[in-house]
């Protein structure tokens, strides 16, 4: 073996793999959300996120949810998912639905139990497809123009110092919209979502 | 000339993924949410809950407040003891910038102010109340 191939192997095995910054603070959160410590959780994701760490979003999105702050979480999920798609599973879908139930974006929700329950275990899959059942019964034509009514009023409050949860009510809107028998109020649901729609890609954050 | 682009290749090439999540993370990461997944009991409602503000900018001032409080309280203990590791670049030894430390101080901070001062209002540790998406099953 020639001396610049030992150079070659010896640099090999001294470069290993660094520790990202942000993996110490992803499993303290995992560990401080086992132990239902939320609060502590968000800190540490947050601290990962703030060190590069994309996934570490999702995490803060669940761990808001966690917390009673369904809205929040549903703002962390669109930024997550603008940040990281790649970074999402059947369960963090899970956790999303459940901030868009809680936050009463049902048509949300839906699409986030629709899109786990393909790829859940099959505990979870039942429990999906009751609650799909459950939105389905839920959205009853006669309520959906003063739903859209609300949803259209909080989003362009919001538009402007919380664009991410603005555009996730504007999208429920517009879903509303789309199943209303008059198609209330449908354009100016479109529209808001249109504008608040995320900025095309400027490579990795 | 080619050895050493070839042997900056292979280094490159070995330290590639480092910013991967490590598989052990991410096992615990999905542990973690799996133990804790909780589905919703509650019949889905159209009418939109009233919830509590997220911390809107009018209560900087409080939240200031309630830093003190929450540290009194011990609630951020793990955010001080994450605060400090970023600061001192402990465990990890690639490159904590200093703009990567300010960022994640900044971050600490701001989730300590927030979880601390909404604990007085509508956080919960144990959870958030029936129905907000946190309920046993």
């Amino acid at each position: 073996m020639s001396r610049s191939s030992l150079v070659v192997l010896a640099l090999l095995l001294a470069a290993e793999p660094a520790v990202p910054p942000s993996e110490p603070h992803l499993v303290a959160g995992a560990e401080a959300f086992r132990a239902e410590a939320y609060d502590k959780a968000l800190v540490e994701f947050r601290v990962a996120e703030a060190l590069g760490s994309t996934e570490a979003s999702w995490y803060a999105a669940a761990s808001l949810l966690k917390l009673g702050r369904p809205e929040d979480a549903v703002e962390a999920f669109v930024l997550a998912e603008r940040s990281n798609r790649a970074a999402t599973d059947a369960l963090l879908e899970v956790y999303r639905g459940q901030a868009c139930y809680a936050a009463g974006l049902l048509i949300c929700a839906d699409r986030w139990f629709e899109s786990a329950g393909s790829r859940a275990g099959p505990r979870l899959v039942p429990q999906l497809k009751a609650l799909r059942g459950a939105i389905r019964d839920a959205l009853q034509p006669a309520q959906l123009a003063p739903a859209i009514d609300g949803l259209l009023t909080r989003g362009t409050e919001l538009a402007g110092t919380r664009p991410a949860l603005a555009f996730a009510i504007a999208e429920e809107a517009e879903a509303l919209a789309a199943r209303s028998p008059t198609r209330h109020r449908q354009a100016e649901a479109t529209a808001l979502t249109a504008r608040l729609a995320a900025p095309p890609p400027r490579g990795r954050r | 000339m080619k050895r050493c682009a070839l042997m900056l290749v292979l280094v490159l090439a070995s330290t590639a993924g480092a910013e991967e999540l490590a598989p052990r993370t991410r096992a615990l990461l999905h542990e973690a949410l799996e133990a804790r997944l909780t589905l919703p009991t509650e019949p889905p409602s159209l009418q939109r809950p009233v919830l509590p503000p997220s911390l809107p900018a009018p209560a900087a001032a409080a939240a200031r407040e309630s830093t003190t409080a929450a540290t009194r309280a011990g609630q951020n203990a793990a955010a001080n003891r994450a605060a400090q590791d970023v600061a001192n670049g402990r465990g990890r030894p690639s490159d904590p910038s200093e703009s990567a430390r300010n960022a994640a101080g900044q971050a600490r901070a701001a989730e300590a102010r927030a979880t601390g001062g909404n604990g007085a209002t509508h956080g919960n540790p144990n959870g958030p109340p029936p129905g907000k998406g946190g309920g046993k099953p």
